[in-house]
């Protein structure tokens, strides 16, 4: 114990004593949840469209009246020629082009299809608007659906990207400064130094795991602090659940750099593969898209992925309120993360 | 009673032979040098008794204790400087040595004595709190050598621990060892300069992986019939034999 | 002249001899963007819901067959009542319950909102699959440049962007930072050298890299997903080059300004990584976000290189089209590369 306490004293002293890498630990995560929260919005809206009426009824003219009217579209003009559209769609100044040609029954839209997500949305609040005009023919028959919103009835997407950024910086931060810091001592050569003192393989990883893990914890409570002083987003869930299973998610994540950083030569090599599996374990975890979109395989993929299981943890726990007896099973898999890569870590220590 | 023991130790990688069946000992207090052109398989023995690598066969003692089988015990004996003088840079001294006192076990007490007496010895009052990277090369061999004796260790391996270091700095450093080693300390260097091999109690030098000469640097001089330290390890280097 | 080309040859044998490092540049573009051309996809497909059916008719049944049969959706069981519901959302089993009343043909969808892009996409697939509701009027859809809807032709030229973006970055933004540490910095700063052709020497080179990477990534694109090529190849190669520099002279950038490799890979990673991937328009439309947001996405490279990229590949346009795009570009590229040489270090502090 007494070892450790040194090496704890040590590392500390080491971290907080380069100036230059404070900021990055504590300020950059912040400014990063701050703004990056306020980017994910899939929330379509602004869309440019433009009418070209060739009917010119009053029909029609109420069509055009309705798109100014909705809050959804910005109707751009100036398009009144084939070769107008073209061109505008080509450029990108309008998402869609809504046609309707000279007394016949339809509608023609044409949407710039580049994202297709987007054009999908576009097509769906344009049929709604036409259906304000020439409301549909509803019998007795006809299936009708409709929804609500369970935990987030707005849909705000601040109070999913918030605590799922926050996952990713911490997630960020424990990898990076992890999977760097042992093949740091051996490129500067003190590990040699270490090697020939009474130093035990179990000291030397807890003294690197425990101030990550506590730095990670900080930045995590941090975190969560200025989701309720900023965004005035608090947990549906018990903040032991979250805070106990950070616990268990950082020692997965760190197990994981330490692996790295041993197994390799340089702290450029450790970085880029460190670099690797963070864009796989973000681009991956089912925040930006679903996980049950992916094909089988990469379903099985994502399935050893730490950052998908934490993030839909987070958001079961702060949006649905899910208690211990909820997340039990993830918190499971994580444990069994810990477990693995903290014990390769061990393995591959060339002592 | 010997510091060192050594029993037909061997290390191979693949089908090379660094190290080829070495026996020898050292004595408890003697300043023992290890002589050897590059490659001659020094750093390797010297990794083995330290414990930084496992003998393929044969066994040392080191302090009394087997390092194939007391590895740790043997490491709490032992002090090591390297000719990279290994401590953290961005540490202040004090940092270091608090460090490196702490890991190899005192307590706060003796390490608190032991670190003024630190300051006293190598007169490094107003030094403490520097830290190590802003310190010139020979104060900070002088903090890497107090470093390694600070859990009075029975021997202190030292790897080349004067390269790059000025003459008179060299001098002082080596009037250094002698008092340590009259305190009964053993220690064990490795070097390439010929005119600190004169200050060595004994000399082992190795050529090829194998102990080809061990014995007190005037006898050398004389069995070989040369007037130099430098004759000697050219003679023996080419492959004469002692 | 030829202190300059010994210089670049200097650089040149250092990554070439570094395999390991090299296998590593030159694999994980190729990894990761057949890994996500793959993975990365916005169409629901085996979505978890459950059913609750309450009206337990000829025509319920034939609508859970349907949302079964679509591909969309997998039914992971029934349900009949709230506290079911609430327990499968809070245990994340199921994303949507999908409600059929006892009082006729209306079906009630109850999702769970807290990930409200999923939410969005559910409600949206199951109404197609199960409304009768169609405007009074026809309206004929032709989805122009991307006519499947497929969200790899979206995503696999962004993922080009953010790929291309962090492995340049990464190549340069330790190299100085290296030699600093290792204290070869002196020997170049004692060579007559000058600090321009010290910046060029080192990021020269890894354009030749990157040169690779860009071919890779753009048979990939083409060869395995199918990506249409309207535009034209040197085009693109043009442009993609020079967004690959646009990378490059930021990590030399950062290698001037941090002092440690360690400080220069967490501002060139924990820095770059969600901003690129963020506010690049890769996920997020840009023209959704907020206005300062939209403001900031201006200062990422990637953001203009995905709008060239995907209007050539996609719209087929030429160089005019993407003038704007090309000139940003290069003139981020020409201030990196300046404030680099301003800030090199004459001599060692």
């Amino acid at each position: 114990m007494r070892i450790l306490r040194f090496i704890l004293v040590k590392e500390f002293t080491q971290i907080f004593r380069d100036k230059a890498m404070l900021p990055i630990l504590f300020v950059l995560p912040v400014v990063q949840l701050l703004v990056l929260s306020h980017a994910a919005v899939f929330e379509v809206n602004g869309l440019r469209i433009a009418v070209w009426d060739q009917d010119r009824t009053e029909e029609s003219r109420r069509l055009e009246q309705a798109f100014r009217a909705n809050t959804y579209f910005e109707v751009v003009e100036g398009v009144q020629n084939e070769a107008a559209a073209n061109r505008y769609l080509r450029e990108g100044r309008v998402n869609a082009v809504v046609m309707i040609p000279r007394g016949s029954g339809v509608v023609h839209v044409r949407i710039d299809a580049v994202d297709g997500y987007t054009a999908g949305i576009a097509d769906a609040y344009i049929r709604q608007v036409v259906a304000s005009v020439w409301p549909p023919a509803i019998g007795p028959d006809t299936r009708i659906v409709s929804g609500r919103f369970r935990f987030n009835p707005e849909l705000d997407d601040k109070r999913n990207m918030v605590p799922a950024i926050l996952v990713l910086l911490i997630t960020m931060l424990g990898a990076f400064l992890s999977a760097m810091n042992i093949v740091r001592e051996r490129e500067i050569g003190t590990m040699d130094q270490l090697d020939v003192t009474p130093i035990t393989r179990a000291h030397f990883i807890l003294g690197k795991l425990i101030p990550f893990w506590l730095i990670g914890l900080g930045m995590f409570g941090i975190g969560l602090t200025v989701a309720w002083a900023v965004f005035g987003i608090v947990s549906a869930g018990p903040l032991p659940v979250l805070f106990g299973t950070a616990a268990l998610y950082l020692l997965s994540v760190l197990g994981l750099g330490l692996w790295v950083s041993s197994v390799s030569d340089t702290q450029h090599q450790a970085m880029l593969v460190a670099w690797f599996l963070l864009v796989v374990f973000i681009l991956m975890s089912g925040l930006f898209t679903p996980v049950s979109s992916m094909p089988e395989w990469a379903r099985h993929i994502a399935q050893l992925n730490p950052v998908k299981w934490y993030i839909d943890l987070v958001r079961r726990v702060m949006l649905a309120g899910a208690g211990w007896a909820d997340v039990l099973p993830s918190v499971g898999v994580l444990a069994v993360f810990a477990v693995a890569w903290n014990s390769l870590a061990w393995w591959s220590m060339r002592r | 009673m010997n510091a060192i023991e050594t029993h037909h130790l061997t290390k191979r990688f693949g089908g090379f032979t660094a190290v080829d069946d070495l026996t020898f000992s050292v004595r408890a207090g003697e300043i023992f040098g290890f002589l050897g052109a590059n490659g001659a398989g020094k750093t390797t023995a010297m990794k083995m008794l330290t414990g930084l690598a496992a003998p393929t066969s044969g066994d040392a003692t080191v302090a009394g204790r087997s390092i194939r089988d007391h590895a740790v015990s043997v490491k709490k004996r032992i002090g090591y400087m390297s000719q990279r003088f290994s401590l953290y840079e961005d540490l202040s001294v004090r940092e270091n040595l608090r460090f490196f006192g702490g890991v190899y076990g005192l307590d706060d007490a003796t390490l608190a004595d032991r670190i003024a007496r630190f300051e006293t010895t190598y007169h490094m009052s107003g030094r403490m709190h520097t830290r190590v990277k802003e310190l010139p090369l020979g104060i900070k061999q002088n903090v890497a050598f107090g470093t390694a004796l600070l859990h009075q260790p029975d021997i202190v391996f030292l790897d080349e621990p004067t390269g790059g270091v000025d003459p008179i700095t060299r001098r002082r450093f080596w009037g250094m060892l002698v008092e340590e080693a009259a305190r009964g300390t053993t220690l064990f260097v490795t070097t390439h300069y010929m005119d600190e091999a004169e200050y060595c109690d004994r000399i082992g030098m190795m050529v090829d992986g194998k102990l080809v000469a061990l014995d007190t640097p005037a006898r050398l001089k004389q069995t070989m019939g040369v007037a130099t330290m430098d004759d000697v390890f050219v003679k023996l280097a080419r492959g004469g034999a002692a | 002249m030829n202190a300059f080309l010994g210089f670049i040859l200097k650089e040149f044998r250092h990554i070439l001899r570094d395999r390991r490092t090299l296998a590593i540049l030159f694999g994980l573009p190729i990894v990761q963007l057949l890994l996500f051309g793959y993975a990365i996809r916005n169409e629901l497909t085996s979505a978890e819901i459950a059913v609750w059916d309450q009206a337990r008719t000829a025509e319920s049944r034939a609508a859970i067959a349907r949302l079964e049969a679509g591909g969309y959706f997998r039914v992971m069981g029934r349900v009949d009542s709230e506290t079911q519901v609430d327990h499968l959302f809070r245990r994340g089993v199921v994303r949507q319950v999908v409600v059929f009343p006892t009082d006729g043909p209306r079906v009630h969808l109850i999702t769970d909102g807290s990930d409200p892009n999923m939410a969005r996409l559910l409600q949206r697939y199951t109404m197609g699959v199960l409304s009768d509701v169609e405007p009074g009027k026809d309206v004929r859809t032709t989805y122009l440049y991307n006519p499947g809807l497929k969200s790899a032709n979206l995503f696999v030229p962004g993922l080009m962007a953010v790929i291309l973006m962090l492995v340049s970055t990464l190549m340069t933004s330790i190299s100085l930072t290296r030699e600093k540490e290792t204290g070869t910095l002196e020997t170049l700063l004692a060579s007559p050298l000058a600090p321009a052709q010290i910046i060029w020497g080192k990021v020269l080179p890894y354009l030749l890299v990157s040169f690779v990477n860009v071919g890779t990534v753009l048979v990939i694109a083409r060869a395995v997903f199918g990506v249409p090529f309207n535009g034209s190849v040197a085009l693109f190669i043009f442009v993609s080059l020079l967004y690959a520099f646009t990378a490059l002279a930021l990590g030399m950038l950062i290698s001037t300004v941090a002092r440690t490799q360690q400080t220069a890979m967490m501002l060139s990673l924990g820095g770059l990584l969600l901003p690129t991937i963020l506010l690049s328009g890769f996920i997020y439309p840009i023209s959704n976000m907020p206005d300062i947001l939209q403001a900031i996405s201006h200062v990422i490279p990637a953001r203009w290189y995905m709008v060239a990229n995907r209007a050539i590949l996609l719209k087929g346009a030429g160089l005019a089209d993407i003038g704007r795009e090309v000139l940003i570009l290069a003139g981020m590229t020409a201030l990196f590369l300046t404030v680099s040489i301003r800030r090199f270090p004459i001599r060692l502090d």
